[in-house]
């Protein structure tokens, strides 16, 4: 049963107690009332009686009207107190009845008495009767009224004990009440208490009363399930809180090493602020210095678009860097070559090193094959490098660095029309001169004596060796401007020594020595070089070799492979270089200081004139000899193929 | 016997009193033109058997006379000998395309050799022959 039909129950109880208690007090003091309104009335029958006593007493000494009156009066009180509903419970009790026999009689006595006057014994019996039954009514009376009152006391006092016995069940109710309340609500929410505060201290041992079947016990009840589950949780959150603790100490340390890395950082950071200052003088360095370059410098990235112009550049093109930058180059400014024909993109320089990665450079002076076309359309003639640049291997850009070379196409062309027209003006008096000695000579003007032929002969060679000079000198002042192109081709050896042969006829026959080659004939040597280049510089050597060697001696020609290179030799049994004059030989003007002894006529420009002839095609040329031991001369190329 | 005649198209004087002279004294007659305009003029009144031509010379130099000896019908066959100092192989080739049968940088060889050259066209046997045909100039 629950608590609450219990406390119904009980509240019923104390309800019924208290209305118990109350009907017994009510009762009480209705029995109470009626006890006493009854003892009232009787004592004032009591009263009335004893009045009527001493009324009758009055009148039988003095019967008046008066009197008979008041006894009337008095009688009548009595007589409805008697009839009053008080005594409505007495009316069959013996005494009450007698009483009333005691009143009529008096009542009927009385009439007769009164009817009695003239009679004054007659009077005097009924006067007695009427004391002796006044009497008699007041003694009954004051017996019933004794009676009225002990039974009035009686009703009291178990009114009061009932009173008091209601009062004591209430009391019993209510303790059981209490015990009650103790027992199945403070007991069990004491012990929940204590349950709490234990899980309050994380002991979830303790389990609250749940056996009960009634609140309480669900509430136990409810309270162990909230009891394993707070346990869970404190469990659950204690488990988070260590994982939590874990993870603070993890963020702490990765805090603590942001900490560092955020010093090393703001150090790095300041080392580049640092870097960076440097760099931007630099680099303002680099600016000044690339704007105040004579030269036009322009750099293109992969895709082919300018990335940077510097003011040269801008000027010679005739374009704003502001508009170009970010551009196809070929769209901005266009190439022609030589011929005046327009460079297609794919065959320009800066395209072709971009796919190639190789630097291109036109040649130095004024043999510049290309024109660039300013904006307004003119053209002037470009000495170009373009080189690539170079990150992690890729070719990323290039950049061109270009030159107006009008000025020295000009006096290029200048110098070569003087070194035409100097050849031509210089070659034909001496050719005159020649021709007329060899007139004279020949007798057409006349007969010639022996001392004047000998003469002649002077001075036709004399005129000789003027011209050669002449030649010589142009000659090289020709490869020294760099007019001669060089134009590569595959060749054998064998091809470039019957060339040769031919060439050097006169000058082999002149000397009168001989020439042979030692090449085997199934040489598989190919060449890739300028082939009248190379002939040149081996036309000579031969030469040389030929002037230098005395009659009836040999001329060796040989070419040989050797560690990636073709080497050309001419060997000769003639008068040898000195050691110490090895390096000298090649240079302008400079004679061996034997060969000037052996022949006086020499130029000094032969050797020369082969060192430039090698340049172009990057021969290298050496010497192997000793005074008076011959000397073999060297040419090597380097093996390539087309 | 017809006398064998030869043009000298030059406008240096001692050189072509030199080629004169040796000329006539391997029996050859000599005609002088000392211009381009002279050359044809000479070409037109003296037809000759061979042209030794110099090619730098005032007013019409010597590649205009070349190009008017092969343009003209009349003259086909005309052996022409360049004698010039232009050197530069340019020259030459542009000479020899034009019809030249040879070029000789005077220079560079002895007056003799031009004289044999000469008689190679002009005497004997198995003389050399001209250029035939139209050449282009």
């Amino acid at each position: 049963m629950t608590i609450k039909k219990k406390v119904q129950f009980i509240a019923l109880g104390v309800l019924l107690c208290i209305v118990a208690i109350a009907g017994v007090f009510v009762l009480r003091n209705l029995s109470v009332q009626v006890a006493e309104a009854r003892l009232d009335k009787i004592s004032s029958v009591v009263r009335g009686a004893a009045n009527l006593y001493a009324i009758s007493d009055r009148f039988i000494s003095n019967p008046s009207t008066e009197t008979s009156a008041q006894w009337q009066d008095e009688y009548q009180k009595i007589t409805e107190t008697l009839d009053s509903p008080s005594f409505e419970a007495y009316k069959d009790k013996e005494q009450f009845l007698q009483l009333r026999r005691h009143n009529n009689t008096i009542g009927a006595l009385f009439i007769q008495m009164k009817n009695a006057t003239g009679d004054t014994h007659l009077r005097a019996r009924f006067s007695e009767q009427i004391l002796h039954h006044t009497n008699e009514f007041v003694q009954d009376s004051a017996a019933l009224a004794s009676i009225i009152f002990t039974e009035t006391e009686v009703i009291r006092r178990q009114t009061t004990v009932g009173f008091f016995i209601s009062l004591e069940i209430l009391f019993a109710i209510v303790v059981s009440f209490v015990v009650l309340m103790v027992r199945n609500v403070t007991n069990p929410l004491m012990k929940l208490t204590d349950v709490v505060l234990r899980m309050g201290k994380g002991d979830f041992s303790l389990r609250a009363p749940s056996r009960t079947k009634d609140e309480i016990g669900s509430l136990g009840a409810a309270f162990n399930e909230m009891e394993d589950k707070l346990q869970k949780r404190t469990k659950d959150l204690e488990e988070a809180k260590a994982n939590d603790e874990k993870l603070l100490e993890d963020l702490n340390s990765r805090v603590a090493q942001l900490e560092d890395a955020r010093k090393a950082m703001t150090n790095l950071f300041q080392d580049f602020e640092d870097e960076r200052a440097q760099l931007m003088e630099a680099k303002a360095k680099d600016e000044a210095l690339l704007e105040n370059l004579g030269e036009g410098v322009m750099a293109v990235d992969k895709d082919k678009r300018i990335i940077l112009v510097n003011r040269v550049a801008e000027n010679l093109l005739g374009i704003q860097r502001e508009n170009v930058l970010g551009k196809k180059y070929y769209e901005v400014f266009g190439n022609q070559d030589v011929e005046g024909k327009i460079v297609e993109e794919p065959n320009r320089p800066i395209t072709k090193v971009l796919e190639s990665g190789k630097k291109i450079s036109t040649p130095v002076g004024p043999f510049a094959p290309y024109y660039y076309i300013r904006s307004d359309g003119t053209r002037f003639p470009v000495a170009i490098t373009v080189t690539p640049v170079i990150l992690g291997g890729e070719t990323v850009g290039v950049i061109d660095i270009f030159r107006d070379v009008t000025r020295e196409k000009e006096i290029e062309k200048l110098r070569i029309d003087f070194l035409a027209l100097a050849s031509h003006q210089l070659r034909t008096p001496l050719s005159g001169t020649k021709w007329l000695i060899e007139t004279i000579r020949r007798g057409v003007t006349g007969e010639v004596s022996k001392k004047q032929q000998e003469y002649l002969e002077q001075i036709y060679q004399t005129n000789e060796r003027m011209i050669a000079l002449v030649y010589d000198m142009l000659d090289v002042l020709k490869i020294e401007s760099g007019e001669t192109a060089v134009k590569k081709k595959n060749f054998s050896p064998h091809e470039l020594y019957n060339d040769l042969e031919v060439l050097t006829e006169p000058v082999i026959k002149k000397r009168g020595v001989i020439m042979r080659n030692v090449l085997p004939a199934d040489s598989k040597i190919s060449a890739f070089t300028d082939f009248d280049i190379l002939k040149g510089i081996l036309e000579e050597y031969i030469s040389n070799a030929a002037e230098y060697t005395p009659d009836g001696k040999e001329i060796v020609f040989d070419a040989q492979e050797k560690d990636g290179s073709i080497v050309f030799s001419v060997k000769d049994n003639g008068i040898g270089v000195p050691k110490d004059e090895h390096d000298k030989i090649f240079q302008r003007f400079y004679r061996a200081s034997n060969a000037k002894e052996f022949r006086p006529d020499g130029t000094g420009l032969g050797l020369y004139r082969a060192s430039l002839l090698a340049e172009k095609i990057n021969a290298r040329l050496w010497i192997e000899s000793d005074t008076g031991k011959g000397a073999t001369f060297f040419a090597s190329i380097p093996q390539t193929t087309n | 016997m017809k006398r064998i005649l030869v043009l000298v198209v030059e406008d240096e004087q001692f050189l072509t009193r030199v080629l004169k002279d040796n000329l006539e004294a391997e029996g050859f007659m000599v005609d002088l033109a000392a211009n381009g305009d002279e050359a044809i003029d000479h070409l037109h009144k003296n037809r000759p058997d061979l042209i030794l031509l110099d090619i730098l010379m005032p007013k019409r130099d010597g590649f205009f006379v070349l190009g008017e000896v092969r343009k003209n019908p009349e003259w086909k066959g005309l052996p022409v000998i360049v004698l010039s100092n232009l050197g530069g192989d340019t020259e030459i080739k542009k000479a020899l395309e034009m019809g030249a049968d040879n070029y000789f940088v005077k220079s560079q060889h002895p007056i003799e050799e031009v004289v044999q050259e000469v008689r190679n066209y002009l005497v004997g046997e198995n003389k050399k022959e001209a250029k035939i045909g139209e050449v282009s100039s």
